[in-house]
């Protein structure tokens, strides 16, 4: 472990969540450390998006957070909206769960990309197209996918541009919500491998998912989450090696694999 | 594609009426309030297309100014409602909660009246005159977009780009403006563009009822209160604005239907 991935980034610490009396997550302990990666896995309704939502201050519908959720030593839950909007989008950014419908349908979508840059940086239109263009080419997206509009994009490219969203203001923290749900298997497989290349460069995530093949794939720690309840936190190999939770083992038992003759 | 070419016969027609409304004091052929009682109740003629009302005045001058009057404040009064409406709507459905209970009783209240019953009393109430009519008719309309932008909003208010733009750090006045309004206006324009027939018919209803413009305006539901007494003797004074009325009716009522027809294909893309 080097000196980089001691250094605490997020830390969340009895985080429980609200709507009106019902209790939609609770007591959530966790730390993420630079260029560390935390998988927050789960069946569907057990909570993870509540959780990410929350450390971002976007619950809707009367949602409230208790607890503490520290970025960089400052709490989170006691920003005001000026204090949340300097972070959210540059420093933190987000995948979303259906990344395409995270665009304004009505608008082109580098428009849109453009604006949430410029809400942080001072960069003119060329500057922008420079930063976009060199992640499209990573991303393998067409040029003219910036000036489409939303619905005009297959569910892998409205994917792949709200990576591209996410990514281009280099945040120090993404955080991805089912980043592949939508996509074929093999749009999966490069949206993880990019993934992985942002932590490379020592970008931390933490990815919401309950596809435990792409946890296995990318995270150094894994939380386990069961009606939002924490089931159990630990290192990949702890929790895919010897999970402690019998929950946890049904979570990976459930994995479809293929079978030896297929293999 | 075929939706939109079944769209531009309205268009052009609909332009048409309100190039006439526009330009109606240079197209008029005669003083529309020129009064010459040896020229009273003439039948259409050369010179008198549409013939003459009992104070001699040319019907088809009185009918083309009085699409200025009858479309003018028509149209004004969708203005105000639609954008009224679809902003209350849009707030109480967004912001929910209290608001939203506030706005929809004071929607309820104004819907728990027949509508016409209560436009004539309030029009009674503030005495005649086309704006006393307008005000009348606002009261009892503009829950129909309220309640219309109140519905998509709830159903937009879950979308994930709402979440997305709160994220970039937008705030919530200008997520409404920027992002929630441009996304209800299509099926709101649609609402618009057909209730505009709706208006005319309840604007010149109120002034037939001698609730709406004053005499002498040369105004279509007037013009027909004007002729009333005269459609056995004289019909064409009361079926020239009668008959304005219909196609002005109509040609929105279509091209309401039309629009709704290409957005919706718009929505099955």
């Amino acid at each position: 472990m080097n000196k980089a991935i001691d250094k605490t980034i997020i830390d969340v610490k009895n985080l429980s969540v609200y709507y009106g009396n019902c209790r939609v997550a609770h007591d959530i302990s966790f730390t993420l450390r630079e260029g560390e990666t935390l998988a927050i896995v789960g069946e569907s309704g057990s909570g993870k998006s509540t959780v990410l939502k929350a450390m971002m201050g976007l619950l809707d519908n009367g949602g409230r957070a208790e607890g503490s959720i520290k970025f960089h030593g400052d709490e989170v839950l006691n920003m005001t909206h000026d204090e949340l909007k300097k972070i959210r989008g540059d420093k933190i950014a987000m995948i979303f769960q259906n990344a395409a419908a995270s665009f304004c349908p009505i608008r082109k979508i580098g428009e849109q990309i453009a604006e949430g840059i410029k809400a942080h940086r001072n960069l003119d239109d060329s500057e922008i197209r420079s930063r976009a263009d060199e992640l499209m080419g990573i991303l393998s997206l067409d040029e003219s996918t910036w000036d489409a509009y939303p619905f005009r994009l297959s569910g892998g490219m409205g994917q792949r541009m709200g990576i591209l969203s996410a990514m281009v203001l280099r945040p120090s923290v993404l955080l991805c919500d089912e980043p592949t749900s939508a996509l074929d298997s093999v749009t999966q497989k490069a949206v993880a491998s990019l993934l992985v290349r942002a932590k490379g460069i020592g970008t931390s995530l933490i990815v919401i998912t309950h596809n435990m093949g792409l946890a296995h794939y990318i995270a150094d720690n894994v939380l386990v989450m069961n009606k939002g309840e924490m089931v159990e936190i630990g290192s990949r190999d702890e929790i895919f090696g010897s999970p402690r939770e019998q929950y946890t083992r049904r979570l990976i038992d459930a994995v479809p694999r293929l079978c030896k003759a297929c293999a | 594609m075929r939706k939109y070419h079944a769209l531009i016969p309205f268009v052009i027609l609909a332009s048409l009426l309100l190039v006439v409304a526009l330009f109606a004091p240079a197209i008029a052929p005669l003083d529309p309030y020129a009064q010459d009682l040896s020229v009273a109740l003439l039948p259409p003629d050369d010179t008198y297309l549409l013939g003459t009302d009992r104070y001699g005045r040319d019907v088809l001058s009185r009918v083309i100014v009085g699409s200025r009057t009858t479309l003018g404040a028509s149209l004004a009064l969708l203005i105000v409602i639609s954008v009224g409406g679809t902003l209350i709507g849009a707030v109480a459905g967004y912001r929910g909660g209290k608001i939203d209970t506030a706005l929809m009783r004071l929607s309820d209240v104004a819907l728990a009246f027949p509508a016409m019953v209560f436009a004539i009393a309030v029009a009674g109430v503030l005495g005649g005159g086309l704006v006393s009519a307008a005000v009348a008719i606002a009261l009892i309309s503009w829950p129909k977009y309220a309640r219309l932008a109140r519905g998509l909003v709830l159903q937009m208010r879950s979308m994930p780009y709402l979440a997305a733009a709160r994220f970039a750090g937008r705030s919530e006045t200008e997520i409404l403006i920027y992002h929630v309004m441009p996304n209800i206006a299509a099926p709101i324009i649609v609402t618009a563009t057909a209730h505009l027939g709706t208006l005319i018919m309840e604007m010149a209803g109120l002034s037939f009822l001698g609730l709406g413009a004053m005499p002498p305006t040369a105004e279509w539901g007037a013009m027909m209160n004007n002729g009333r007494s005269l459609l056995q003797t004289s019909p064409w004074v009361i079926l020239s604005p009668g008959i304005a009325i219909f196609i002005a009716v109509s040609i929105f009522n279509m091209l309401g239907d039309k629009l709704r027809d290409v957005f919706d294909t718009h929505l099955n893309e």
